[in-house]
């Protein structure tokens, strides 16, 4: 993903699951589900070059990328490092650990993002307990995974 | 982790570059020269093999094709931009011509197979023909400039040839897969996407990409060919001539050969715990320097014969120690490639995704296009007619203050930038409000104003205080100089107190007005005590006042003064300090404290009351200093809620003790209270109704509680809120007539004709005390009543409203129909969660109960200030159809 960046619509842009791996993240909710969630999240739209995220803020939220492309920018740089595409979960880790942002997310075309932060997930947990424990049990598998992928770069 | 990560960025930046920010080394011109000459060469070499056919075979076997291999390892986008047969290729696309037709999945898909066919039948049959016939080589030649211009004309880019059928192209790949040397692609101005991992989009990346797609086979055929290719070369070196040795046997010592290569791959994929791309590495350096073994000494013939240098024999080895060097470096690069990839390839969120179909159409439904955008923060949030902007920005994570979440209290005025119109009108209450404030005109209250539609633009970061004062009201007549009135004293400064100052001040601007204040803070919202728990900000942000507030409007208030006593006779007041005040009138708002209820162990350290801001910080302070894990609050009313859930944000396990049999008894019926204690425990609030503490446990200080039936619930802090009383000490002693508050008339006046008293310490015949509506009503009754003014008195909206975040709860008056002719109506059930019921009598709202997550209370709060006449759709709610209530409302 990235490398390959040029328009073969048949590769990119299937719902961003990426292949190899095959996970879909709340891969079974219904439309009500989805509704249920939007009540307590925000949905935000934004312009080419808005920053989502800004390294060093903080800011418990996690957003998940429903349509556009934004681009992750490591401290210190200004080109962007990687890409993310639509459907991808981002800004999981600060949900978790309430900590500081630890890279830049610019868009790079316009697009829309859900934001769901601690305080409006902790909303939808009085509502939807187990809506609210999918969501933890399944950010908590994006968290595993990703962890896996770091130890396989950096262990084996 | 941050050497990964300069390392990933190091990836991204230089090594996987795409071609098209490869910069370009020799001007255009010239690759023009070398692409011609190149052709000039090869159509050469095919007139030579007409006209000398062992010197064009010599100069094309010996010379022309062993220099290939190691300019593929170097820089293979070298020979991609002079090969002769892209340039026929590229000519119809060049010349505008051609079909640009896009290749079909599937021959995607089969090329780099046919490519890989045709490759190994021209090396096994060069044996048998290519390598003595020239007429047959001259027209393999021909033919293979031929097939890519047909391949051009029809398929768009260089799908047509160059990235897939060219029988070159795998063995540029195996070679090539690590490029020394990077080499712009120029034939491609713009990409057009032609093909899947393009090779000349991104050489490093593509043999990655080629052996991690999803598609096993397709990831398969570029391992099987580069495990096949030192096979076919060892095979094709060591073979004899088939003429001696007969075809079949030349075939079967071919297939023997490239089986063995094949059979020693898998072997070493099962036995080695490598990647499958080290060993597809491994296996194209072998079959690489494994080639220059064989032909480093034919090369140095072929170059003697044509140059006439007399090489001797050790030159060939040194061909071959060239090469072998290259086949390290190569090693080396393609080690260093695969682990950057790696690192590149699984970025911070191509792990996972969504269905985007699903959520998008979730997206849709719920936000349509009209939204609101906070200037301040640059968030924006959906627009409609079912939140108030507070809830809005709520949602949109914009935290600002907010206090009654009904417009009465002042704490949320917004700044409106755009888009005025679009909003709901404020209703009176909201209009006094922002009177009050000084604010009409430059701002709304967030908590009940609407967005009805999109374009409204806020900014929360703007004091409505600066933007510019609308023209003030023309001069009203000074009843202060009228009346003689010319010396007020408030006691107290809460919300009673405050609005009588107000008040006064506007009926006259001559009087002095002083406020004797028993607490340490200006005034400040109440309500809003809870959040000074949880909260990082102390007193900040639950202000209420302007900071030029008293001199604006010429108040003298003393902060941190105790009134001890009043001579009536003298209409003096006496400060705990030494000094007293003399006043014309005196409008007592002393409030009311908090009780604590008396069982045994209630004084012990640890125990705490909940009614002022300072009760609040201490609550945090003992928290902060003494090791606690869980709290109890006593009470289960408004305020008792409110304080748990600020608790339960300490990161305090909570209980709610709540003696009656419901959480907010005398404002929720059994239903609301039901899906509010359900909320409260899905946050991990414990209720506990019916509770009946029988002593409170500890030593030293605080541990636990003890109920009547023996349970122990540990806690290591407690705070009751448990009712108020009235602060009637002072007006006793003073000699007026006080029952359980002090008792006033409808002008507010007490059994002293100059002595005024109001909110919560006011006993008036038939009203509710403790509500703020009723304190800021009373104040200016007050007020006016000091200036012989009646403006009577009317119960204002005494809606009460629970201020948590994630759920609306108010309830008004009654919970139930009470006698024959009140009627309680219940809205259908929109979901589970949520609870609406109405208690109307002669078509007028006397009570109503409404609990459910944010939005369920749209409208109340108009409904209660408004009072319409419901009688027309009385019909229609008990149909079911309750967006009638939004019709009824100005």
């Amino acid at each position: 993903m990235g490398l390959f960046d040029y328009a073969v619509s048949d590769q990119l842009h299937t719902g961003a699951a990426d292949g190899a791996h095959g996970y879909v993240f709340l891969e079974n909710l219904s439309p009500s589900d989805w509704k249920k969630i939007l009540v307590h999240a925000e949905t935000k739209r934004f312009a080419a070059g808005q920053v989502l995220i800004r390294n060093g803020d903080v800011d418990d939220s996690f957003y998940i990328l429903s349509e556009g492309t934004v681009e992750v920018i490591l401290p210190g740089k200004d080109a962007a490092f990687t890409t993310i595409i639509e459907g991808a979960v981002f800004g999981e880790m600060a949900f978790f650990d309430c900590l500081p942002r630890s890279a830049t997310i610019r868009a790079k075309t316009a697009g829309t993002a859900i934001r769901l932060s601690r305080d409006g997930y902790t909303r939808l947990s009085g509502w939807e307990p187990a809506l609210a424990r999918t969501i933890v049990l399944d950010l908590g598998k994006v968290l595993a995974l990703r962890l896996r992928a770091t130890n396989a770069r950096f262990l084996v | 982790m941050s050497g990964g990560k300069a390392l990933l960025a190091q990836a991204e930046a230089s090594e996987f570059t795409p071609y098209t920010e490869v910069p370009t080394r020799l001007p255009k011109a010239l690759w023009w020269v070398l692409r011609i000459a190149t052709m000039a060469v090869v159509l050469g070499t095919v007139a030579v093999l007409f006209v000398k056919p062992q010197t064009g075979l010599d100069l094309f076997w010996k010379l022309l094709v062993p220099v290939l291999p190691i300019v593929f390892v170097v820089a293979p986008g070298f020979w991609r931009q002079v090969c002769p047969m892209a340039l026929t290729n590229q000519i119809p696309r060049m010349g505008g011509f051609g079909l640009a037709r896009t290749l079909s999945v599937k021959m995607k898909s089969a090329a780099f197979l046919v490519a890989v066919l045709i490759f190994f039948a021209a090396v096994v049959i060069r044996h048998v023909l290519f390598n003595a016939n020239a007429t047959a080589l001259a027209v393999l030649i021909v033919a293979a400039l031929i097939l890519p211009f047909l391949g051009g004309l029809v398929f768009k880019g260089r799908s047509g040839w160059c990235g897939t059928f060219c029988p070159l192209a795998p063995i540029q790949k195996a070679y090539g897969q690590a490029p020394l040397v990077m080499v712009r692609n120029g034939y491609c101005q713009s990409c057009v996407g032609c093909q899947k991992n393009c090779y000349d989009f991104n050489p490093r990346a593509a043999i990655h990409a080629d052996l991690a797609d999803p598609d096993p086979w397709y990831a398969g055929h570029r391992a099987l060919f580069a495990a096949a290719l030192p096979g076919l070369i060892v095979g094709f070196f060591t073979a004899a001539s088939p003429l001696a040795s007969g075809f079949g046997s030349y075939l079967l010592h071919m297939a023997s050969s490239i089986a063995l290569a094949l059979g020693l791959f898998m072997a070493l994929a099962s036995i080695l715990r490598v990647s499958r791309y080290k060993l597809t590495l491994l296996f194209s350096t072998a079959a690489f320097v494994l080639f220059y073994w064989f032909v480093s000494p034919s090369l140095a013939e072929g170059i003697t014969e044509f140059t006439g240098l007399p090489f001797p024999g050790y030159v060939a080895y040194i061909f071959f120690a060239i090469a072998l060097g290259v086949g390290v470096l190569m090693v080396r690069s393609g080690l260093r490639s695969e682990r950057l990839y790696e690192l590149a390839n699984a970025p911070v969120a191509s792990v996972v995704g969504v269905n985007v179909g699903a959520l998008r159409a979730a997206v849709e439904t719920a936000s349509g296009a009209d939204l609101v955008a906070d200037r301040g923060t640059g968030m924006s949030f959906v627009a409609g007619a079912d939140h108030s902007l507070l809830e809005g920005l709520e949602s949109a994570g914009v935290k600002i203050d907010y206090g009654c979440r009904m417009g009465m209290c002042g704490a949320d005025p917004i700044a409106i930038v755009d888009g005025e119109d679009n909003l709901s009108a404020p209703s009176a209450t909201e209009l006094e409000t922002l009177e009050r404030l000084g604010l009409k005109g430059r701002a709304r209250m967030a908590c009940v104003c609407r967005a009805m539609k999109g374009g409204v633009t806020v900014d929360t970061s703007l004091d409505p205080r600066s933007l510019p004062e609308p023209e003030p009201d023309a001069a009203l007549v000074d009843l202060g100089e009228e009346t003689g009135v010319q010396r007020v004293i408030i006691i107290g400064n809460g919300a009673a107190g405050m609005s009588a100052a107000d008040e006064v001040r506007k009926l006259s601007s001559s009087c002095s007005i002083e406020i004797v204040a028993r607490e340490r803070e200006g005034f400040y919202n109440r309500m809003a005590i809870a959040r000074l728990l949880h909260g990082s900000t102390a007193m900040g942000g639950i202000g209420l006042q302007a900071p030029d507030w008293t001199e604006r409007k010429s108040v003298s208030v003393l902060l941190n003064t105790t009134a001890t006593a009043i001579d009536k006779s003298a209409r003096q007041v006496m400060l705990g300090t030494g000094e007293t005040l003399n006043y014309d009138k005196l409008i007592l708002a002393q409030g009311s404290s908090a009780v604590m209820p008396p069982v045994p162990g209630h004084d012990l350290p640890g125990c705490f009351v909940l009614r002022e801001a300072a009760d609040a910080m201490n609550i945090r302070a003992w928290r902060q200093t003494h090791e606690c894990h869980s709290a109890v609050v006593l009470g289960g009313g408004v305020l008792g809620i409110e304080a748990a859930d600020a608790l339960r944000q300490l990161n305090l396990s909570v209980s709610i003790l709540q003696r009656g049999p419901r959480l907010m008894d005398r404002q929720l019926d059994e239903r609301g209270s039901e899906i509010l204690t359900s909320y409260l425990k899905e946050l991990g609030v414990a209720v506990i109704t019916d509770a009946n503490v029988a002593e409170i446990r500890g030593d030293g200080r605080v541990s636990g509680v003890v109920m009547a039936d023996g349970q122990v619930i540990e806690a290591e802090i407690i705070v009751a809120c448990a009712g108020i009383r009235p602060n009637v000490d002072l007006a006793k002693e003073a000699g007026l007539a006080v029952g359980r508050g002090v008792k006033i008339d409808g002008a507010m006046r007490t059994s002293d004709p100059d002595i005024f008293a109001v909110g919560d310490l006011a006993e008036l015949p038939g009203s509710i005390s403790g509500l703020w509506a009723v304190s800021t009503t009373q104040g200016r009754v007050a007020a006016a009543a000091i200036f012989g003014c009646e403006i009577g008195y009317s119960e204002p909206n005494t809606l009460v409203s629970l201020k948590m975040d994630g759920i609306d709860v108010k309830g008004y008056g009654a919970i139930a129909a009470e006698g024959p002719n009140q009627e309680a109506i219940v809205a259908p059930s929109q979901g589970e969660n949520e609870h609406r019921l109405l208690v109307v009598e002669d078509g007028k709202i006397v009570g109503a109960v409404f609990v459910g997550p944010s939005g369920t209370g749209k409208h109340v709060t108009e409904l209660i200030d408004q009072r319409p006449d419901l009688g027309p759709v009385l019909d229609d709610l008990r149909r079911g159809d309750w967006s009638v209530l939004g019709r009824v409302l100005d």
